[in-house]
């Protein structure tokens, strides 16, 4: 392989990152985000019932990682800042009606979703029976959820937001930056950070305020960490989104 | 309404939707199999050669090429390459930042090959045989992680595939991106886990990041000798 001058400075740099160091992960490279307020939104996914209440269905894998993080109280916290802050709040839901469970073909987990009734709504054009079900706003989230001018996008029907209109929501409000949290962590909150960035978009992400499946075999919360810090612009806790968000004019 | 209650494995919370290969509607894509991911010269060998030996993943993807070509099933790849321009991007995430620094899948120009033959963006020598064919259908090059950026899904499409058997490099990183972005595009996707590897580091394993999250979001997970066997059945 010719390697110039340049390029072996680059080569002795990795190694320096990537194998010397005690603590590689804390020596990768931390591009940072800023936040200006008219062009960074907060994107929640999924803070619905299904994940979040004790009487969800998934609540029996996700419910000690939500507990641990405090997820339930640190979403919040993004919530009330962002809107005291003027930061626009995008919410991409996950809903499943009836025709979905036509599908042909179906990875793991969705087989599992769809045979537990996750996200369940009746129809796209009915709220028959939504109202506290599984597919509902988490109740102490509605005040902010349902003010009249969060957005709230057409559901995504996998993972991320490839199937709805999220991307599009975003730019027509001129947002380039994006602030997400949500749930579960290395599922919708990893696809909604992967399908951004690949769109352009800038993205940090909020660690504790997001949680996923845990069981003795293999804890998804640890496995999306891991992403965040080698993908997304920055990775942050609460109260330092919190923070940044009130220092911002 | 059942619950997922608490379990030991992921294996008792979670089905094998399983994936038959189907002649004429399958396909393999190969992501990355470039030197600097595969061979001991590449720029990111330090960190990824330990899991790129143990899982044996030159030796796979050559035995997984091998079947497919033997079998008819088409081969895809999709390729990692930056020009110039890609360095002046504005921002990026931090493994992005680090490729760019050292340079991984550097070329000089989208309409030159000059300095290529032989550099961290040309395809793994031992694979060359398998990969430099009339038939096998190479994508413009992703720029970031996944398919989004290029031509891969409507090359796909073109030739009636809906079913892919994935594998090359990275593991979580381009492997997985694949993965999460062609089930969004309603393919359906199995994952060759030992032909493919991760950065392994003192902060954590990535291979083993992938092969949780692989698990949830495929169809199937296979072995390389489960995947040779299900093509050969074909």
């Amino acid at each position: 392989m010719r390697i110039d001058k340049h390029q072996m400075m680059g080569v002795v740099a990795a190694v320096v990152l990537l194998v010397c160091a005690g603590n590689a992960m804390a020596q990768l490279p931390d591009p940072g985000m800023t936040i200006d307020s008219k062009r960074t939104a907060l994107v929640i996914t999924d803070p619905q019932n299904d994940f979040l209440s004790p009487q969800g269905v998934t609540w029996g894998v996700v419910g000690a990682s939500v507990t641990e993080n405090n997820t339930v109280a640190n979403i919040e916290s993004l919530l009330k800042t962002a809107k005291s802050s003027n930061i626009p709040v995008f919410v991409s839901p996950h809903y499943y009606y009836p025709t979905d469970h036509g599908w042909e073909s179906k990875g793991a987990l969705e087989v599992l979703m769809h045979k537990i009734g996750m996200f369940d709504r009746k129809d796209a054009l009915s709220v028959d029976g939504f109202e506290g079900s599984g597919a509902d706003w988490l109740a102490q989230y509605k005040p902010y959820i349902q003010d009249g001018s969060t957005v709230v996008t057409s559901p995504h029907k996998v993972y991320g937001p490839e199937s709805n209109d999220l991307a599009l929501q975003l730019r027509k409000r001129g947002i380039d930056k994006v602030i997400l949290a949500g749930m579960s962590a290395n599922l919708c909150v990893e696809s909604h950070m992967r399908e951004l960035l690949e769109q352009g978009f800038e993205v940090a992400v909020v660690k504790d305020a997001t949680a996923a499946a845990k069981v003795p075999e293999g804890d998804g919360y640890q496995t999306a960490l891991v992403n965040f810090r080698f993908m997304a612009n920055a990775v942050w806790t609460t109260d330092e989104t919190v923070q940044k968000i009130r220092m911002t004019k | 309404m059942a619950t997922a209650t608490e379990s030991k494995t992921y294996n008792d919370l979670l089905p094998n939707p399983g994936f038959e290969v189907k002649k004429g509607t399958t396909a393999v894509v190969v992501t990355d199999p470039q030197r600097d991911f595969l061979s001991e010269d590449g720029v990111v060998w330090q960190v990824v050669g330990a899991s790129v030996k143990k899982n044996n993943t030159v030796e796979h993807l050559k035995q997984l090429l091998t079947a497919a070509h033997e079998a008819k099933i088409p081969v895809f790849v999709s390729p990692h390459y930056y020009y110039p321009h890609d360095h002046k991007w504005n921002f990026g995430g931090a493994l992005e930042k680090m490729m760019h620094a050292v340079g991984m899948f550097d070329r000089k120009g989208a309409l030159t090959t000059d300095g290529f033959g032989g550099s961290g963006a040309d395809w793994h020598e031992p694979l060359k045989p398998l990969l430099d064919r009339d038939d096998v259908i190479v994508a413009s090059p992703h720029k970031v992680y996944g398919p989004e950026s290029n031509d891969l899904a409507l090359q796909l499409r073109k030739r009636g595939i809906d079913k892919v058997i994935l594998a090359g490099m990275s593991a979580n990183l381009c492997v997985e991106a694949h993965l999460r972005e062609l089930t969004e595009q309603g393919f359906e996707v199995s994952v060759v886990k030992d032909a493919t590897a991760g950065a392994q580091l003192p902060g954590g394993d990535f291979y083993e990041a992938a092969l949780l999250n692989f698990r949830m979001i495929a169809s199937a997970v296979w072995s390389t000798d489960e995947a040779v066997r299900a093509i050969k059945k074909a």
